[in-house]
């Protein structure tokens, strides 16, 4: 593998090894997949990935290659091939890109050329409509489809996070489990038989363990992060260091990675190094990224000396994904039985995040609600009123996650700005004045 | 008295028969709640609805205004009171508006443990088509058995289920009777007419309801019906607005394919071990948003148009629809295959409809279907 040269903005050694990591991944699946015709896997987001990885089969997450498509800057073109083809223009962007990519079908478009026809694909029926969205993609790559149905949680008790770890059984309820397992374990004979190889239950559990620390690595960074006087890196290079380990869990590499992130995160730390050198206002990242512009997260820095601090990313992977017990495809079965409701659905959601703005010392937020995604922005009210309750103020920007038609930078820069000058600066102050800062 | 004025009584007034009712009313949502056990529960049970003449500003304050219309409606009422008569709520996971609703109603009881609301209860019904899916129903269905017992304060036997059942099936005939005016050769009953007796079921008494509708069966409907023949489908309807609409410009609504519409009355639960008829009805014979996979949707379609003998279809949705729409393509083909042009109107709003250009697009369809040519249309025309 050839490094390529760190980019400037970086302010830690490891964010370009992850860039490099995933541009090895790539180019190996491009290698194995595409030129030797091995199988890979196609899965929703909050799918158990862990049953192709543990059988060394790639997996090929809906988000990313939606995230892929968008930032090749092709997703207009889909979008548009969506709507001539009678999908109208309400119905949801983030998901349906890749769907759009197979449907279109020219390889001078797609980006990598388009995938070719996976093993199979997992879609675990959240919402209603994914479950169309991977069936129709499904059935335009002529490929098998594996669902996994979504039970719900009747109680929702509050502070998840602090039962999810170790007291899933009775956080989720063994009934929701028992219907999990069944699932999981269906979804093992259907892997072993359309991929033609054997799923190894220690090889499974080993990768289970390495999973759990990748988790306690990306916690350990999480509180370096919130602990520092000044953030030292800022949200986009968290994101580089969270997200492909988090898309990679089980994986050695995934879990050295993270551990060399933290590590270097408390070098960063000890030296007094700081993302935004001029940080006044600390921010939470409310809800899910702007993939098309995620260089809207550091356009404060400068005018406000405000930073984002947090994101739902920078510690899902270890509040969301850790799971101790001695049964593995239970553990698994209990890591995403819930996971959407906890990011967003209230109390899960507001609850988690009123518990950031502590950890971070927050003074404000940004809240995205995703247009056409109403799936992702339930939650949204709620939380905002939550914050607002706490004291936090909030601001609630409405865009699309990957459709960048409707953005309109400049127009959001100045809303939030005002928002930062009238709303949050005053706490920032106080705070600031609070901890002996200047 | 007319022969609809007891249907159009208590769909005026929805809450009507169950606010005199002596017994404890437990109301429900959609038609993948299994209402006989409510009854069974020695409870009134009672469809709620939303209302489009609903202003939802206090719904507004936690819910975000992208949620189905109905959805903001009911949330309303139960904030200000109007379902206050009911002593629990039973919610299905049928779509995800409608899970949604659940959490909300459970979050807003957290924050406010004094608000005077009736008891959510979370049916978690799923309709994926598997084994795995019907024991975990099963598990659900007994939970909810148990928790209207409790609510009520009868325990359900297996002849109160089984008594509960053959009512509620009876009613279902009755239904499909009168489904019969309408779709027959010579219709003797509008598809408004349709509509409002369907809900209405929802809202009566068994016995009264029933009375009702012997009378309409046996009068032979409400008078002679002409004009093009419409399979109505997409998002539920749950008034008779739309349809009177389509109606007074001459065409006539034959088929009902969505929640509020024929779903309600077409698979009887039938006979057997009540608990798993109860569960293969609302397994497997319930349509819902959530129906996977997605051919039986496509199959439902075609069912209801040639129930009706339709020939055009009007694909319906509201303005935050996030997944009917992935239906339509396909659909749209499938009717075409069959000669039926179809009508898409997309991005309806639930409060303020624009009766105007949906009364300009209907009239524009039925000039084009009354001039079209006899031969098979391709599918890029099918659709307006």
């Amino acid at each position: 593998m050839t490094d390529r040269p760190q980019n400037l903005s970086d302010i830690l050694e490891c964010t370009q090894s992850a860039r490099d990591w995933r541009r090895k991944w790539l180019t190996d699946l491009r290698t194995r997949v595409f030129e030797r015709g091995e199988p890979f896997v196609v899965a929703d987001g909050v799918a158990p990935h862990e049953i192709p990885h543990a059988m060394d089969v790639p997996v090929v997450s809906v988000p990313w290659y939606s995230a892929v498509i968008s930032a090749k800057r092709v997703s207009n073109f889909y979008f548009d091939y969506l709507e001539e083809q009678g999908y109208h223009a309400g119905l949801p962007r983030y998901i349906s890109l890749p769907m759009a990519s197979a449907m279109h079908g020219d390889p001078d478009i797609a980006p990598y050329g388009g995938l070719p026809r996976p093993a199979y694909m997992i879609a675990r029926l959240r919402g209603d409509a994914g479950q169309r969205v991977m069936e129709l993609w499904a059935k335009a790559l002529d490929c098998p489809l594996y669902i996994l149905d979504a039970s719900s949680d009747e109680t929702m008790d509050p502070r998840w996070w602090e039962r999810n770890r170790y007291d899933w059984e009775n956080l989720y309820g063994s009934d929701r489990l028992d219907f999990q397992v069944e699932q999981i374990e269906g979804l093992i004979d259907f892997s072993e038989k359309h991929l033609g190889r054997k799923f190894d239950r220690k090889v499974f559990a080993a990768q289970m363990t390495r999973v759990n620390e990748l988790g306690e690595a990306a916690d350990d960074a999480k509180k370096v992060l919130a602990a520092a006087p000044k953030l030292p890196v800022s949200v986009p290079e968290q994101l580089q260091n969270i997200m492909t380990p988090t898309w990679f869990r089980g994986d050695q590499w995934a879990t050295d990675h993270v551990r060399r992130y933290r590590d270097e995160l408390k070098a960063k730390v000890a030296d007094g190094r700081a993302a935004c050198g001029n940080e006044r206002m600390r921010l939470l990242w409310l809800n899910n990224g702007l993939w098309h512009d995620t260089g809207f997260y550091r356009a404060f820095e400068e005018t406000h000396g405000a930073t984002f601090v947090w994101t739902m990313y920078t510690n899902f992977l270890s509040d969301g994904y850790r799971k101790y017990g001695d049964d593995p495809i239970r553990a698994l079965a209990a890591r995403h039985i819930s996971m959407n409701e906890q990011l967003h659905t209230n109390p899960w959601m507001s609850e988690w995040i009123l518990q950031m703005a502590k950890d971070f010392r927050a003074d404000g937020a940004v809240m995205l609600t995703p247009m056409g995604d109403r799936m992702q922005a339930f939650g949204t009210r709620g939380t905002k009123n939550a914050c607002e309750k706490a004291g936090l103020p909030v601001i609630e920007i409405s865009a699309s996650m990957v459709d960048s038609r409707a953005w309109n930078r400049a127009e959001m820069q100045t809303k939030v700005g005002a928002f930062l000058t009238d709303r949050v600066a005053p706490i920032a102050t106080a705070r600031r004045l609070r901890e002996g800062a200047t | 008295m007319t022969l609809m004025a007891p249907f159009d009584t208590i769909t005026s007034n929805r809450d009507l028969a169950a606010r005199t009712s002596e017994k404890p009313v437990i109301g429900y949502l959609a038609n993948t709640v299994p209402h006989e056990m409510i009854r069974a529960a020695g409870a009134f049970a009672q469809q709620i609805t939303g209302s489009p003449e609903d202003e939802t500003p206090d719904a507004l304050q936690h819910m975000e205004p992208f949620f189905d219309g109905w959805v903001l409606s009911v949330f309303q009422r139960m904030l200000d009171g109007r379902l206050s008569h009911l002593s629990a709520l039973v919610i299905p996971r049928t779509s995800e508006v409608m899970l949604q609703l659940y959490y909300f109603i459970l979050e807003y009881k957290r924050q406010n443990p004094k608000a005077g609301f009736p008891s959510p209860i979370l049916f978690d019904i799923l309709h994926t088509p598997y084994d795995a899916t019907a024991r975990y129903n099963a598990g659900r269905l007994a939970r909810l058995r148990d928790r209207l017992g409790q609510i009520s304060g009868t325990a359900m036997t297996q002849e109160s289920l089984t008594q509960a059942i053959d009512q509620a099936d009876e009613i279902r005939g009755l239904l499909a009777q009168i489904n019969a005016l309408r779709t027959a050769d010579s219709p003797t009953l509008s598809g408004a007419e349709m509509q409002r007796i369907t809900l209405a079921a929802s809202l009566m008494a068994p016995d009264e309801f029933s009375e009702a509708a012997k009378n309409l069966i046996f009068a032979g409907g409400t008078g002679q019906r002409n004009g093009p023949r419409m399979v109505l489908t997409g998002s539920g309807h749950d008034t008779d607005g739309f349809h009177q609409l389509v109606e007074s410009q001459g065409a006539i609504i034959t088929s009902d394919n969505h929640m509020h519409g024929d779903w309600r009355f077409l698979a009887p639960v039938g006979q057997g071990d009540p608990m798993q008829a109860l569960l293969t009805k609302y397994h497997r014979n319930a349509p819902s948003t959530r129906s996977y996979p997605r051919a039986m949707n496509d199959a439902r379609l075609i069912e209801a148009a040639e129930r009706g003998q339709a020939k055009a279809c009007i694909f319906f949705t509201e303005e935050w629809d996030d997944a009917l729409g992935f239906d339509f393509p396909t659909q749209r083909d499938l009717l075409a295959d069959r000669n039926i042009p179809v009508l898409f109107l997309k991005n309806q709003s639930y409060r303020a409809p624009d009766r105007a250009a949906q009364s300009e697009q209907i009239a524009q369809f039925l000039a084009d279907l009354s001039s079209a040519p006899r031969s098979p249309i391709h599918k890029s025309e099918a659709v307006q």
